[in-house]
């Protein structure tokens, strides 16, 4: 019996040894999800109708149709439900992206999960794409690399399925970093109701007008713009000490009172702060071009001429578009936030800064050879040249910052 | 006591050891069931107009619903609409309160609650209507249609555990005990408590019980108010000088329009700028303040926006909702996928 008993342990040990709980078998177990390919949007079968928005020989009543052309400057990629079963992808940039990941989150499930996966999406491009849980019962990766298997859903009430985008692309980087989320649009009322006032666009500015909005709202984003304009009158004092004088004018940002005698409406620390963020709240802006004396900004409206669109912003000239959007934010002449009057105000101080991270190479966009819009004479009123940045070696921000300052 | 002494320590050892060996395998047991979620989504199922209305000729302003053993209750202006909640079929229209010799016109029927066997009507001509669910006629009425008598109007109504809530015009909730309502009782009854809804308007009041709270949908107030039953009762005559105020949750930005607690939901509608929401919340999470939703449509399948939904009532998948202002009751289809989390 005893000898009986040790046979049986020896065995059990031995069976324990070869049949014990291997690798292989956990690894048969666990599931194995079946992916999505991923998407090169610059080759899409017709289904998807791809397009590529604001070419130049486009009509411009498209770029004028508001329904159709808008975009929040945060999210130049733009994801939207079509119907109760498809998106619609917009890229509202003159360079493409890659590697966009597009996740969607459900209500009642708190994970957002992988749909579709671009390897690819050129400048300006449009299509169309089934929502794949509409389709059938499929797999998703889940941000943690797991999968959530999701069955059929018929389709989809307006907003019940939120699109959000990810992407290791560095200009996707810095498109994630506008906190502005003005929604930008074209009006064509402005020169249809005073034409030469206001002159027509088309789809060559359109393209130039969208690169310097994001660069712009980018700009309005930055740290250093932020810390710059929430201390103005740090920044006024150095100029002054810098140029050997007293400090010239206002000694910080004001509204817009007559300014009688040197007597300033000067704004609280607290007004400022909420100032700034006005300039990066979700108001609309219309975006136009003048043809007149004088470029315009009010209400939605922020216009400039055709140069400041064409070569004007690729070299930081950003003084009247400063001054026209500051306009559009509420600010009158008699306010240093829109005017340079009295010692300098907000478009000076903005020009450059703007330059300062042209020099950078921080900005959104820097290079003019992604539209070469100069070329396109049969679509100007003007003749250009290729815009070619320098620097001013006394630009305040670059004696101040040296070369430092980007914004990572 | 013998079979101790045979097992030495040796053995013991060698015998810890091999069930080592048996139960080591942990991984062999592991979990590799998915952990499940419900998505849940609406589709059309059917709708409601004038036109199913008796001669089809009449019209549909639809106010306060009700669903009670498997039949669907509308108001529509001065009549009661009955239907059948399966078929949708029309079954009757209820114009007048009937007992005896008594008939009333019934007039501007804003709410509807029905609660063991009785129907409970709330007429804005101030007066509140008490039917027999069976045979529709009128068992007692409270107030007498004159706003400055038992009700300042009459705006919405529960009943629910022996308790009638009616919400008046005014800021203020009258609460009754259904016992106080007989066939002999006297129209103009002394409320056991009062409740202050802090802000008042004309317009419909939703509101429903639940785990032991009455929850109003304050549209005015902007939020949903919290009264915990048993507070009331503790307080109420007290109540009856300084109305209980409710216990509102910091709300999201949108303004509620009606709530409903179904068999499995919170069912409620809400409003955010154009919009009309129908929302749907764990109960339990609701009445905890909770307010993750698990279901916010303000259309179906992206067309047929949502008008202005007064009241919503529950039949197993379907949800009736009162829409106002497209002169409907819109039947909307509860669907279930399942999200499946893999453990992988």
């Amino acid at each position: 019996m005893k000898k009986n008993n040790y046979f049986f342990a020896l065995f059990a040990l031995l069976a324990g040894i070869t049949f014990g709980c291997s690798d292989q078998e956990t690894e048969r177990d666990l599931y194995q999800p079946n992916y999505q390919a991923s998407i090169d949007a610059s080759e899409l079968p017709k289904g998807n109708r791809p397009m590529t928005m604001f070419e130049d020989e486009e009509s411009p009543s498209k770029m004028y149709n508001k329904t159709d052309r808008w975009f929040r400057v945060n999210q130049p990629l733009q994801v939207i439900q079509k119907g109760k079963d498809s998106v619609q992808i917009s890229l509202y940039s003159p360079v493409g992206l890659t590697d966009v990941k597009i996740y969607a989150k459900l209500p009642n499930y708190e994970k957002r999960f992988l749909i579709y996966n671009f390897t690819k999406i050129p400048a300006f491009h449009r299509s169309f794409h089934k929502i794949p849980l509409t389709e059938g019962k499929n797999d998703y990766e889940l941000e943690t690399g797991n999968t959530v298997t999701i069955d059929q859903i018929e389709g989809f009430s307006s907003g019940a399925i939120e699109f959000s985008v990810e992407s290791s692309d560095p200009l996707f980087q810095k498109f994630k970093k506008i906190k502005s989320s003005h929604l930008v649009q074209f009006s064509d009322s402005y020169h249809i109701n005073e034409l030469g006032k206001f002159l027509p666009m088309n789809p060559v500015l359109a393209k130039e007008a969208i690169t310097m909005i994001i660069n712009y709202s980018y700009a309005l984003s930055h740290p250093v713009y932020y810390s710059t304009f929430t201390n103005y009158d740090q920044y006024k004092k150095d100029q002054a000490t810098l140029a050997g004088t007293a400090v010239n004018g206002a000694l910080n940002w004001h509204g817009n009172a007559d300014d009688a005698n040197g007597t300033y409406d000067y704004f609280t620390k607290d007004e400022i702060e909420k100032i700034y963020w006005n300039y990066l709240n979700n108001r609309t802006v219309y975006l136009a071009m003048v043809g007149g004396d004088a470029a315009l900004g009010g209400g939605p409206l922020a216009s400039q001429w055709e140069s400041g669109y064409v070569t004007g912003h690729w070299l930081g000239e950003m003084s009247v578009w400063s001054h026209e959007y500051s306009h559009h934010i509420g600010f009158g002449h008699s306010s240093n936030l829109a005017n340079s009057g009295e010692g300098g105000g907000q478009q000076g101080m903005l020009t450059h800064f703007y330059k300062y991270l042209i020099y950078l190479n921080d900005l959104p966009f820097t290079d003019p050879e992604v539209l070469k819009s100069w070329t396109k004479t049969s679509y100007l009123a003007e003749t250009y040249k290729k815009p070619v940045f320098t620097i001013n070696p006394k630009n305040p921000f670059l004696l101040k910052y040296k070369g430092e300052g980007k914004w990572n | 006591m013998e079979l101790i002494n045979k097992i030495n320590m040796k053995k013991l050892l060698f015998l810890v050891l091999l069930l080592c060996f048996f139960t080591n395998c942990s991984k062999d047991s592991y979990d590799i069931e998915p952990t499940n979620y419900d998505y849940y989504y609406p589709t059309d199922n059917a709708v409601i107009t004038a036109k199913q209305i008796g001669d089809g000729s009449g019209t549909l302003d639809s106010k306060g619903i009700a669903i009670a053993n498997e039949q669907l209750y509308v108001c529509n202006g001065d009549v009661l609409e009955v239907f059948s909640a399966v078929t949708l079929a029309h079954i009757k229209t209820i114009s007048s309160y009937t007992k005896g010799d008594t008939t009333i016109p019934l007039t501007q029927l804003s709410s509807i609650s029905i609660d063991k066997g009785r129907i409970y009507l709330g007429s804005t001509n101030s007066r509140l209507f008490v039917l027999d669910e069976n045979t529709f006629l009128g068992i007692n009425t409270v107030g007498n249609g004159q706003w400055w008598q038992t009700f300042v109007h009459v705006f919405g109504v529960v009943v629910k555990d022996g308790l009638v809530f009616v919400k008046e015009k005014n800021n203020i909730i009258k609460v009754f005990e259904t016992s106080q309502i007989t066939d002999t009782s006297n129209w103009n009854l002394a409320p056991i408590a009062k409740l202050n809804t802090l802000k008042g308007s004309t317009e419909i009041y939703s509101m429903d019980v639940f785990s032991g709270n009455l929850v109003v949908a304050g549209r005015d107030a902007k939020s949903y108010l919290y009264y915990n039953i048993a507070n009331i009762k503790t307080n109420a005559a007290n109540s009856l000088i300084t109305p209980i105020e409710p216990e509102i949750p910091p709300f999201l930005s949108t303004k509620p329009v009606s709530v409903n607690f179904s068999t499995n939901w919170a069912v409620t509608t809400e409003t955010s700028g154009d919009l009309n929401y129908v929302s749907l919340y764990s109960k339990e999470d609701f009445i905890n303040q909770k307010y993750s939703q698990v279901l916010n449509a303000s259309d179906i399948m992206g067309q047929n926006p949502f008008g202005n939904i007064v009241s919503t009532a529950q039949l197993n998948d379907r949800i009736f909702l009162s829409d106002n202002s497209n002169k409907t009751i819109r039947i909307i289809k509860l669907n279930k996928s399942t999200i499946a989390e893999q453990k992988n």
